[in-house]
């Protein structure tokens, strides 16, 4: 599953990973492995194109790769519902083995709402072995922040002509059945702190045409903050068969080291960009404190002089959120936080350091009358 | 004796670590740290407003810092509106003796003040000081904003125009431009347009 969106502004974010591995497929034997992966985006205006390369390396072959080309774009009508769209190619088996390629299109329409989101989606792959096969996939997905702990849930079918993709995975029903066709439910928790990420996934699979019975999976993931950006990442889980890939099912345990431009988040990643912070005057005794936050942010609260210094949550308005202070004239300092995140000096600011060495936006009200 | 004074201690490090959470420390909590007690009572003795002192008292308590450094910063801050309120007399208000410390923390001279304010005794330099420490923090040097600043509050510009005038120098600056440079633009820009009659009239307070 591809994890990532847009954020508002211009801004280049990027991760790479590296590591190693031991992998034990449903269709072959245990073997140790070096993988290494990584993507890189760009926000410009509206879209954000990804470029998305990973690859597995055991012994002297390649063992496996893919490449994802991808962009999330915001309609002119609503920044609440974005588009990913994307194309992905795989190979496998490449200097040995069990050869093959995969090339899938997806797409996928969002919808964001003050606290998470729901999105569609939808792809379709082809997968060269011995022969060609055709799959497709529809996918349902809502997720939900509470606080630094996320919630996801998908639910999703696939259908492939490829069966061997399911063979050592789930009892066969329908031997003569000329596709396939699996249901899975998924639920992902995540929990991001500034040191530490963890992840935990668990699942079922249906087998419904051609293939009966049930396949739990789970993986669990903790990401440790070392120095600046990096990361030591320590992994353990199932992963189950993926026909638009062409790749079986696997398990495996991984160590591996991940260096990212920002804490590496889930579908919304959050933005190394400072928000935006405008003030406006409501009337006399009240000023609105505009803030444009990056998309996808569920949570944001700001606090400074005008607050006495105790965060005040914002609310989400049209042009981005909003909370009212009172007016005071003159200048003062303000601090924004967005998801439970650090509290962050506005982008737009100019920075002042505090005497209790706090770093802070500066920003003048004007008397009212004036 | 020793025991009470012992225990509101106590007191006020529980809320100074409540106040992290979510809460807010009581002028009582403050007082009960005797020092910081002192020094308040000594802005209160020099005719100093009381509240700009307990807030920053306050802000340094949620911001995690220890007594010590509270009552550092605000015996430090008691200087500073003395020396604002000397420099900016006759005073407007309060929060001019405030916004006037302010500047002084950001290394304007007091001889500035003195300054701005001889320019202008009619008008209440609130936003006249914020927008020089704007200028300041970001880099702009001092006598070069107060001079711009000092060139507007002359033609008696609004409090608007003149905020304005700043967020221009700092995007300016943001865009790349020296600070000198992108002052030198914008007060050239500001500076020469004609008189505004229409948006004076409705921007600028009427003459007192």
């Amino acid at each position: 599953m591809l994890g990532w969106a847009a954020t508002a502004g211009a801004q280049l974010d990027w991760r790479g990973e590296l590591g190693a591995t031991r992998v034990e497929p449903s269709t072959t034997t245990q073997r140790d492995a070096l993988f290494a992966s990584g993507f890189i985006q760009q926000t410009i205006g509206p879209v954000t194109p990804l470029l998305s390369a990973a690859a597995t390396i055991a012994g002297d072959s390649v063992a496996a790769a893919q490449m994802i080309l991808a962009a999330t774009a915001l309609p002119p009508w609503s920044v609440r519902l974005p588009i990913d769209i994307g194309a992905l190619v795989a190979l496998y088996g490449i200097a040995a083995g069990d050869r093959g390629t995969s090339r899938s299109g997806f797409v996928r329409q969002h919808v964001l709402t003050d606290r998470g989101g729901y999105w569609l989606g939808g792809s379709v792959a082809q997968t060269e072995r011995e022969r060609p096969y055709a799959s497709n996939a529809l996918e349902l997905g809502v997720w939900r922040a509470l606080g630094l702990l996320r919630l996801t849930a998908t639910a999703s079918t696939v259908q492939s002509g490829d069966r061997d993709v399911f063979r050592n995975s789930l009892p066969v029903s329908d031997p003569s059945a000329a596709k396939v066709r699996v249901v899975d439910a998924t639920l992902i928790g995540r929990a991001g702190g500034d040191r530490v990420d963890v992840e935990g996934v668990i699942g079922m699979r249906y087998g419904i045409v051609g293939f009966g019975g049930r396949r739990d999976f789970g993986l669990l993931s903790v990401a440790v903050r070392t120095i600046s950006d990096a990361y030591i990442v320590v992994s353990s889980g199932s992963q189950l068969a993926d026909p638009l890939r062409g790749t079986p099912e696997w398990r495996f345990v991984s160590l591996g080291l991940r260096f990212a431009s920002d804490a590496a988040d889930g579908r919304v990643r959050r933005s190394r960009l400072g928000p935006l912070v405008a003030v406006e005057r409501v009337s006399d005794a009240e000023l609105l404190v505009v803030i444009a936050a990056p998309m996808g942010a569920r949570r944001v609260e700001i606090k400074g002089s005008m607050t006495d210094w105790l965060p005040v949550e914002s609310v989400r308005a049209d042009r981005g959120w909003g909370v009212r202070v009172p007016s005071v004239t003159g200048a003062h300092q303000i601090q924004v936080r967005v998801d439970g995140g650090a509290w962050r000096v506005p982008a737009n600011l100019p920075v002042v350091v505090d005497e209790y060495g706090a770093r802070s936006g500066l920003i003048v009200i004007p008397d009212r009358a004036r | 004796m020793m025991l009470r004074r012992l225990s509101l201690l106590v007191a006020l490090s529980l809320a100074a670590t409540a106040a992290h959470a979510q809460g807010r420390v009581s002028s009582e909590m403050l007082r009960a740290d005797a020092a910081l007690a002192y020094e308040l009572d000594r802005a209160v003795a020099l005719g100093l407003p009381l509240a700009p002192l307990e807030a920053k008292a306050r802000e340094g308590y949620l911001k995690g810092a220890g007594t010590v450094r509270v009552r550092e910063v605000v015996r430090q801050l008691t200087d500073r509106m003395v020396e604002a309120r000397d420099a900016l007399a006759p005073v407007h208000s309060a929060n001019e003796i405030l916004e006037g410390a302010k500047a002084l923390q950001q290394g304007v001279p007091a001889s500035v003040l003195r300054s701005l304010r001889a320019t202008q005794r009619e008008r209440s330099l609130e936003v006249s000081l914020g927008v020089l420490t704007e200028l300041v923090v970001r880099k702009v040097p001092v006598q070069r904003a107060a001079a711009e600043v000092t060139k507007m509050l002359q033609r008696n510009v609004s409090e608007t125009i003149l905020i304005a005038f700043g967020r221009g120098v700092q995007g300016d600056i943001s865009a790349g431009l020296a600070p000198t440079v992108a002052l030198d633009i914008r007060s050239r820009g500001v500076l020469s347009l004609p008189q505004l009659p229409l948006a004076g009239a409705v921007l600028s307070p009427p003459p007192r």
